[in-house]
């Protein structure tokens, strides 16, 4: 399948896409990058910025196949990109690093974001301490997939759940579909929290590009604020005081004699009234005098 | 005549579908096709509007030696079809005392090849069985059909090493495509999967990927290919430009099948060494092989 086939089927309208296309003398990836928005609009018979982001796709798949061509090593000695939205977001990272040198600096930054799409397997993964892969660990992971996978440079269950799924697939033979299955079992068999974070790490996450580039709203309180901090926290009456039907009332409560019972119609009977004490409103049951009482049971 | 077999071990990954719409499609563009039923299930028979056990079928051409012509029936879609029947599953446990099973098929259809353009063959869904035997021995190109799905490129790696074993024990000559179907290009899972087995299979690919339509299901139940019930919808493009790239196949390996092919008794044309698979499938068509394919991009 031709890359631009390829693109076509993902992004476009497939076989119809790619024929208008090609008749235009549209014929590869590198023409759609280089292509005037406007008339790949008219050529695809979307909006220009469906076309926009069609070159964009584009131009992601073509740094994604050209990465499987020239090799991780190839990808990995890149030092400037072209991408200006990538130049823009190193940019903006080398700029918040030399303004803000904090303890941060001990840990490692990113030399360059994380991928999007495709990329080799990072080596780090490989190299942060972890646990080992070996065979039965996972489901289906037997020792001849672990041996792949060592040689594609993921070694720990750590590496093997950050891991790009088609790189490594394509860098180790192991089937795709079979990797990412492997994936999800490693990603649910670790911690919540990894234990390869270094110690002194930030506690939030690298920003990513879109958080670089996009304001993002202010960030709501993780818990709803009833009334203002400066303000007392008003305290009940002695009295009023609420309190557990487990525990019962502190003092016993003075008040008429049930006439059937011959006691305290305050003094509640755990059994007969699970839910509330005396004078407290029964949630979830409405209190009718016409009910029948709960022990008396079906057939009384 | 070329012959187009339409194999892969996993049922349901539309093998039966794109050999009745590619035929339609293939009409279309004014080639006579004929459609060879080798599915016990008899499914292409049915979703064309033919009944089955209503005549002389591939079980008696393959099994009491009938010749294709008097099988042969004219179905929707300008189709010329050889019917299966529900007796075309005893083929196979008569096959193992026979000598040399699967070469009949390909003597079969050799009288028929000044009259057709394509034969297109609906296996059953395994890939050791004789009647799949029976196609690749016929074939000229072994379409490999894979659905964008879970697991698709495993069970392609698996079936291309089936395929290849069958070629190494018949000396089958053929090329091989891989077709994908049922992509929904709305679901990231799909459009993953498609990149995967473009990176996997490369130019062996087929540029078209056959989408997911109802369509198509709604022309099975009518008995007729979706470019006779909705020509303009998205199956019916996408089987034009699958018809259009079939046309434009170059053949490296398959040899087309000639009327000299029916008075061959023995294995047709066995080469001196197994015919090898192209270069590009050689690492893959071993699923414990673990060298990376380099693409073809």
């Amino acid at each position: 399948m031709d890359p631009l086939a390829l693109l076509c089927n993902l992004y476009g309208d497939g076989p119809a896409t790619l024929r208008r296309l090609r008749e235009a003398g549209v014929g590869s990836l590198e023409a759609i990058e280089e292509a005037e928005p406007e008339r790949l609009a008219g050529l695809l018979r979307t909006s220009v910025r469906s076309a926009r982001r069609f070159q964009v796709e584009g131009h992601l798949l073509h740094e994604r196949t050209a990465a499987a061509v020239e090799g991780p090593s190839a990808q990995r000695g890149k030092e400037a990109p072209t991408d200006p939205l990538l130049r823009k977001v190193l940019e903006t990272w080398r700029r918040m690093d030399a303004e803000d040198p904090s303890p941060a600096d001990e840990v490692p930054a990113p030399a360059e974001p994380r991928p999007e799409v495709g990329g080799p397997p990072r080596e780090e993964s490989a190299a942060l301490p972890g646990t080992p892969l070996d065979g039965g660990c996972l489901d289906g992971l037997d020792a001849s997939t672990v041996r792949c996978l060592s040689k594609a440079g993921v070694a720990t269950l750590e590496g093997l759940a950050r891991c790009d799924a088609l790189a490594t697939s394509r860098a180790s033979g192991v089937p795709y579909t079979h990797l990412l299955r492997l994936q999800l079992l490693a990603r649910r068999s670790l911690p919540v929290r990894p234990a390869s974070v270094p110690e002194g790490a930030p506690s939030s996450p690298a920003p990513s590009a879109r958080e670089l580039l996009v304001p993002s709203p202010p960030p709501l309180p993780s818990r709803p604020r009833l009334r203002p901090a400066h303000l007392p926290v008003p305290t009940l009456p002695q009295e009023e005081q609420r309190f557990s039907p487990a525990e019962g009332p502190s003092e016993p409560l003075q008040g008429p004699l049930d006439p059937i019972l011959g006691r305290q119609a305050t003094q509640a009977d755990p059994a007969d009234d699970p839910a509330g004490g005396p004078g407290e409103p029964q949630l979830g049951r409405a209190s009718k005098p016409d009910d029948p009482p709960e022990s008396a049971g079906p057939f009384a | 005549m070329q012959a187009l077999s339409l194999v892969n071990q996993k049922g349901g990954c539309g093998k039966t579908t794109s050999a009745i719409h590619l035929g339609a499609a293939l009409v279309r563009r004014g080639a006579r096709v004929l459609l060879v039923d080798l599915d016990p299930q008899a499914h292409a028979t049915l979703g064309l509007g033919c009944e089955i056990e209503s005549g002389p079928g591939v079980h008696e051409v393959l099994a009491h030696g009938v010749p294709a012509r008097e099988a042969l029936r004219e179905a929707a879609g300008g189709l010329f079809l050889l019917p299966a029947s529900a007796r075309l599953g005893e083929f196979e446990e008569a096959a193992t005392q026979a000598l040399a099973p699967e070469r009949r098929l390909r003597r079969a259809l050799a009288p028929l090849a000044s009259e057709f353009d394509y034969a297109l063959c609906d296996c059953p869904p395994r890939v050791d069985g004789v009647l799949t035997a029976n196609a690749l021995a016929a074939a000229t190109v072994a379409v490999l059909v894979v659905e964008t799905g879970a697991f698709a490129l495993q069970g392609a790696l698996r079936a291309l090493a089936l395929v290849e074993e069958s070629a190494r024990v018949q000396g089958s000559r053929f090329d091989v495509r891989v077709l994908a179907t049922l992509f929904d290009r709305r679901t990231r899972f799909d459009r993953e999967v498609l990149v995967a087995l473009q990176a996997r299979f490369g130019s062996l690919l087929f540029d078209t990927a056959v989408r997911r339509d109802v369509r198509l299901r709604e022309a099975t139940a009518c008995g007729c290919p979706v470019q006779e019930l909705a020509p303009r919808c998205r199956a019916a493009l996408d089987f034009a430009a699958l018809a259009a790239e079939v046309q434009a196949l170059r053949l490296s390996n398959g040899r087309p099948l000639c009327p000299d092919d029916a008075k061959q008794s023995g294995p047709v044309d066995e080469p001196a060494c197994p015919a090898p698979l192209p270069a590009e499938l050689a690492s893959t068509a071993r699923p414990d092989r673990c060298a990376p394919l380099r693409p073809a991009f």
